[in-house]
């Protein structure tokens, strides 16, 4: 129970240090942050790393300086020991003239000879003399004077001596190839631990400075970003808000600057799209509320008053157009949001445009009929047959646009073309099949042409203008194209389309889709 | 000169509102002829006289709020528009346009003859000069109500039509509060079908014309939750 709570509250403890690791939210926190550890890591680094490192090397420059002076000196004591019968305070001389010169101190001791070889204890090196004053005399360790006597070779030494530390460099003296006496020469390193302790000290100052310096620049230059990231926010929060119309200042040429400049280009093709969008719902409901507003008009007088059969009739005949455009214009909403939206499914096959422009030219025979208009097939060669790659259904879709486009804007007595061909491409390589829509009509005023395709550009009250904006939208998703050229007497809207085949007999497969005949059929024009 | 038959204009771009329209008027006993678009209205209005205009906002060409400018630069005619939406009043009622009255689709077919009939009665009573009445002085302000004519420090103000009648029924009573109901009664006989807001459209209107400081009206002032009152004093 208790070890069961044990490890709950550990394992809480080690989610609360996990939470507490974790970055901290705030961009500024975290810059701030970052420059403190990274100034810190420095001092660290240069002080647990940098400082010992310089402190290893002042000292090995003094052993190998107290080398220099064994080599140097040692041959005057070599000669000395030749002598057998030196008077101690030659010795004495000898060692204070040598410690004069090398400025290190010297001492000589004397090794227990007989006994080296023996393993015995308690044998220890003798001082025969030292250059140093005696209360400031600190003894040579026995181990390294032993050790360079045992070894007839020079050993080195840092060792500390009441709280000092000291540098020793011993060097054997051979008197008939046995070590005799064992010179060492020795400095203090108190000033190497002095300079060492000021380097510290200085470090540490430099280190809070740098770290004040990190911590305030940081804050200043974290609160500039924080603040025009913040702006950016802003900003965005806005167009969030569908608010398109302040753009965000770009206030230099950084990455900020640059996601400002994006971020305001993204803002006005966003109030584009949302101009258009309004527009779109404002025309769309102007073009629904007319015909519902004039049936509600109708019924009203219908039920109110007294009407005679004859205009009743023609009122109820004004409903059926009226109702007709309301179905006709909510299938093009439709159409078009699919096509918006990308949504619009295309069957395409190999399509005889010939047989296809035949079936829909026969949907319009009656109406061309009671408005004395004739629609003419044909074209030029028109023998062989165009097949293309397109959807049959969209194709005649088109065609109907374009055939109700030329009875309505023209007058009576007018004549109708339409006619099927291949055809050089723009680019000249690349043949086309191109279906051909042409009247002898007044033509589209010049100034109305470039707008015939946008959308709710209607010549005259009674089109939605929607018709030919699909209908090029139609166009362009089967990878065709439609265009009009129009002066007065001739107006013509040609839809091209990717050849598949031309030539060859009319009899031939493949045909014009089924579905186009029973669209056609569904679908008869008013 | 009784026998007279009364002529309609009706201006609008689509024809089976064309045709709507045109039945209830001709059951009334008017004459109407119909426009299809603004420069059409423009040329019936130079060929002949009529008694009332109405005119649809949206029309091809000539838009419908710049052929009511026109019709009102030449002629008193009675204009009764039709918006498609609330936001257009201000518009239509403006001081520049000067449209008698303003109907927003959709509207009923009973609607549409009441507004057709009060325009048109409106239009026959005839102001009649009163030498009787006396002008109102009230600070720098002063209303003649036989002439017809507002001048403010001495120089005359031009009001609309209904303007005017808001205007003199209020300043005939100076003190005595009229409620919206009662100011529409007042300049349109009738208060029915009718939109309050128009009232307080018009003395907006009216107060950038006359006030100084129209935001602290000194002569229309507002009755809260009631209406509005001249000053009595």
């Amino acid at each position: 129970m208790s070890m069961r709570a044990d490890t709950s509250s550990a394992e809480n403890l080690m989610q609360s240090l996990r939470r507490g690791l974790r970055w901290p939210g705030s961009i500024r926190q975290r810059l701030i942050l970052l420059f403190f550890s990274i100034t810190v890591g420095a001092i660290l680094v240069i002080y647990f790393y940098v400082v010992p490192q310089l402190e290893s090397n002042l000292t090995s420059q003094k052993i190998d300086d107290l080398k220099r002076d064994a080599a140097s000196y040692s041959d005057s004591f070599q000669r000395a020991i030749g002598q057998r019968e030196v008077l101690g305070s030659e010795l004495d001389r000898l060692t204070r003239a040598v410690g004069e010169q090398s400025g290190a101190g010297v001492t000589l001791l004397g090794i227990p000879r007989d006994e080296l070889d023996q393993s015995g204890a308690g044998l220890a090196p003798w001082v025969i003399s030292d250059s140093r004053e005696a209360r400031r005399k600190p003894e040579p360790s026995s181990e390294t004077v032993l050790a360079a006597a045992e070894e007839g070779k020079i050993k080195t030494a840092t060792e500390s001596e009441g709280g000092k530390r000291l540098a020793q460099v011993a060097k054997p003296l051979l008197y008939r190839g046995e070590p005799a006496w064992v010179v060492v020469f020795s400095t203090p390193l108190d000033d190497v631990a002095d300079n060492v302790s000021l380097i510290q000290r200085q470090v540490l100052i430099a280190g809070l400075i740098a770290l004040l310096a990190a911590l305030i620049s940081g804050y200043y230059a974290a609160s500039a970003l924080a603040r025009r990231v913040k702006r950016l926010e802003r900003a965005a929060g806005e167009v969030a808000g569908g608010n398109f119309s302040r753009p965000i200042p770009v206030d230099s040429e950084d990455e900020l600057g640059q996601l400002a400049g994006a971020f305001n280009e993204m803002q006005r093709r966003l109030a584009r799209l949302d101009e258009a969008r309004k527009e779109f719902i404002a025309n769309a409901s102007h073009e629904l509320r007319t015909p519902i507003f004039s049936l509600a008009g109708f019924v009203e007088l219908l039920q109110d008053e007294d009407l005679d059969e004859p205009t009743r009739a023609e009122f109820l005949a004004t409903m059926r157009e009226q109702v007709d455009r309301l179905q006709r214009l909510t299938t093009q909403l439709l159409d078009l949001s699919r096509l918006d939206a990308g949504s619009l499914d295309l069957a395409l096959e190999p399509v005889e445009l010939r047989e296809l422009a035949e079936q829909v030219a026969s949907e319009f025979a009656v109406a061309a009929a009671r408005r004395g208009t004739q629609i003419e097939l044909g074209g030029a060669d028109s023998d062989g047959e165009v097949v293309a790659q397109c959807d049959p259904e969209r194709v005649a879709q088109i065609l109907r646009v374009l055939l109700d486009n030329a009875l309505t804007h023209t007058g009576e007595g007018t004549s109708v073309t339409i006619a099927a061909n291949a055809r050089e491409g723009p680019t000249g390589k690349l043949r086309v099949a191109q279906l051909t829509v042409t009247d002898d009509g007044p033509g589209i005023d010049s100034a109305e042409l470039p707008h015939v395709f946008e959308r709710f550009e209607s010549g005259n009250a009674r089109g939605s203008g929607l018709g030919l904006a699909i209908a090029r939208e139609l166009a362009e998703h089967m990878r065709g194209r439609l265009e009009v050229a129009s002066r007065p007497g001739r107006t013509a809207f040609t839809l091209s389309l990717p050849l598949m085949s031309e030539g060859g007999r009319r009899d031939g497969r493949p045909r014009a889709g089924r579905e186009a005949t029973t669209a056609a059929r569904g679908q008869a024009p008013a | 000169l009784p026998d007279k038959v009364t002529r309609i204009l009706l201006v609008d771009d689509e024809e089976p509102v064309q045709k709507l329209l045109t039945y209830p008027l001709v059951k009334e006993g008017y004459e109407v002829v119909q426009a299809m678009d603004g420069q059409e209205a423009l040329a019936h209005f130079e060929q002949q006289p009529f008694d009332l205009v109405v005119l649809d906002i949206m029309l091809p060409k000539v838009d419908g709020l710049e052929v009511c400018r026109r019709l009102r630069a030449k002629s008193p005619v009675p204009i009764i528009m039709l918006t498609a939406k609330a936001e257009e009043i201000d518009k239509v009622l403006g001081l520049e346009l000067g449209a008698d009255d303003y109907i927003t689709k959709p509207f009923s077919m009973r609607e549409f003859r009441s507004r057709v009939r009060a325009a048109l009665r409106r239009a026959e009573m005839v102001p009649q000069p009163d030498s009787n009445e006396k002008p109102l002085e009230r600070g720098d302000l002063s209303i003649d109500f036989g002439k017809r004519r507002t001048e403010l420090r001495g120089a005359p103000v031009e009001l609309t039509y209904v303007e005017f009648e808001i205007l003199s029924a209020l300043a005939r009573h100076p003190g005595r509060v009229f409620t919206r109901d009662m100011l529409l009664e007042q300049v349109w006989g009738d208060s029915s079908y009718r939109d309050q807001r128009t009232i307080d459209v018009h003395i907006r209107h009216l107060r950038e014309k006359l006030e100084p400081d129209p935001k602290n009206p000194e002569y229309l002032l507002t009755v809260r939750g009631m209406g509005y009152r001249f000053r009595d004093e």
